[in-house]
């Protein structure tokens, strides 16, 4: 089998859903499975991502790369686990999120140098800012992490909104025409357009070359979703309904991939320092840890449970 | 079911047109909560984006699209019943000629129906041609005349009861011969 290859972002607007927990757990799975798998920690600010690994201290952390520009290859470290190799975000955050425009286009530079040996996948920080949106959207893969609460899903919605806005400004920066969007949305009042999805209509019914680009921009804006600690099977509907209202509010069609049960075995394990999936293989969260790994890669999705 | 027909209403529930009854009830279930209930999580943080009708709106087109679709499977499952009605106008007994007048005005292929049924074609033959001797005795033709005769959603204990009426006679016939 060949080993796969890429950036996987995983973000999700608010923090202490469990995107660390996800993104250490999918990356067992695929390194188990025979890929060379490389975990950044980019939650620049709180990152725990370790805590997960069972790693108690290592030597070079994203620090190196922000304060003394040291290559992002130079910094990777081992895990206990074979195929599964980490970047420890950053240990000292003083100031840590003030990351200039250039540290964070040399930083998006030296993850995709790495895709190319590497499935990388990325941890992201909380919070709707452009350093992580852009990290985001340079991505081959874009999963979103909720729980079952009414935060985190109102976070992951600004997130989404901003995320595509971003990437659609981007694109029609591209043929120099993205006042046009910026223009449209800052006097949508006079304009008659209602939120979101009245801005997205606006814009991609335009028979033009601004439309046009709307349009493949938004077909190439796919997100899986992904529900975390949901205690129920209505709990882990939420992904199906969030997956609907992304497409009636914001005209923005979701992949619900996979949710993940509450267990408290979890907390545990990072308290031992030790590895989930080793600890608990048989668990139903380790099942369904697969099946969201299987369905990421096959963009199958979770139906309507009855 | 004109499926492609029924498209929009598929796509109101965001599925597939080739969804199940199942499918569409989940589906509806589940929509109709997130829309219908004002303390939603999942369209709580949402009051900026929706207004009052637009909220109402959503609501009519599931339950138009909902009503549709259940109606388009209950015709589905009356569609043979009615048929067979039609089909039945004249049969006053369910002998051999009646049951392949049925078969055959039903378009049914005796190679399908042995296939179906298990029965092999010639045994099906005899009975249509109330070819008694040839049959297998009276509990193994009783098994199959009821086979037949599901396999067409007539009724079972009438045809068995007719046709074994028939055949019981000439066994009978036949007993008194030797």
């Amino acid at each position: 089998m060949e080993s796969l290859k890429g950036i996987w972002a995983v973000g999700g607007g608010k923090g202490g859903v469990g995107k660390s927990f996800i993104v250490s757990t999918i990356g067992t799975v695929l390194a188990r499975r025979g890929n060379r798998v490389l975990l950044v920690d980019a939650d620049l600010g709180g990152a725990t991502l370790h805590h997960f690994l069972g790693m108690k201290r290592s030597v070079v952390s994203l620090s190196d790369f922000f304060d003394r520009g040291i290559d992002l290859k130079d910094l990777v470290s081992e895990t206990s686990l074979p195929g599964l190799d980490f970047i420890r975000g950053h240990k000292s955050s003083l100031g840590s999120e003030n990351v200039n425009y250039a540290q964070k286009n040399k930083f998006l530079r030296h993850l995709k140098q790495l895709a190319a040996e590497y499935l990388v996948l990325v941890d992201l920080g909380a919070g709707s800012s452009h350093n992580i949106i852009d990290t985001f959207l340079t991505a081959d893969l874009m999963a979103l992490v909720i729980v079952p609460e009414i935060i985190a899903v109102e976070n992951m919605y600004s997130f989404l909104k901003n995320a595509l806005f971003r990437k659609l400004v981007a694109g029609l920066g591209e043929i120099g025409r993205q006042h046009v969007l910026i223009d449209t949305w800052k006097r949508r009042h006079e304009n008659g357009i209602k939120g979101f999805k009245g801005l997205i209509s606006r814009m991609s019914n335009r028979d033009d070359e601004i439309g046009e680009r709307i349009r493949r921009e938004i077909e190439n804006f796919r997100i899986h979703l992904i529900v975390n600690q949901a205690r129920n099977n209505q709990e882990a509907m939420v992904g199906n309904a969030v997956k609907s209202v992304c497409l009636k509010y914001f005209g923005i069609n979701t992949l619900y991939s996979g949710y993940v049960e509450h267990d408290e075995f979890i907390s545990r394990c990072v308290n031992r320092r030790e590895l989930y999936l080793e600890s608990y293989p048989a668990s139903r969260c380790a099942r369904e840890i697969e099946r969201l790994t299987d369905n990421l890669l096959t963009n199958r999705q979770i139906s309507i449970i009855s | 079911m004109d499926r492609d027909g029924l498209k929009k209403y598929f796509d109101v529930l965001e599925l597939e047109i080739n969804a199940s009854i199942n499918e569409i009830r989940n589906a509806y279930m589940l929509l109709k909560e997130v829309y219908g209930d004002p303390e939603s999580i999942v369209t709580g943080p949402l009051a900026d984006e929706m207004e009052d009708e637009n909220h109402q709106d959503i609501l009519d087109r599931l339950e138009e699209a909902y009503t549709r679709l259940i109606a388009a499977f209950d015709q589905d499952r009356g569609e043979p019943k009615r048929q067979l009605e039609k089909v039945l106008t004249d049969i006053d007994t369910y002998d051999g000629p009646a049951l392949k007048k049925i078969r055959r005005r039903l378009k049914v292929d005796l190679n399908d129906m042995a296939l179906a049924t298990r029965i092999q074609v010639q045994h099906l033959i005899n009975i249509e041609e109330e070819n008694f001797t040839a049959l297998p005795v009276r509990v193994y033709t009783r098994g199959f005349v009821a086979n037949y005769a599901r396999h067409l959603h007539l009724d079972e204990e009438r045809v068995v009861s007719d046709y074994m009426t028939g055949f019981c006679r000439h066994e009978k016939d036949n007993n008194d011969d030797s």
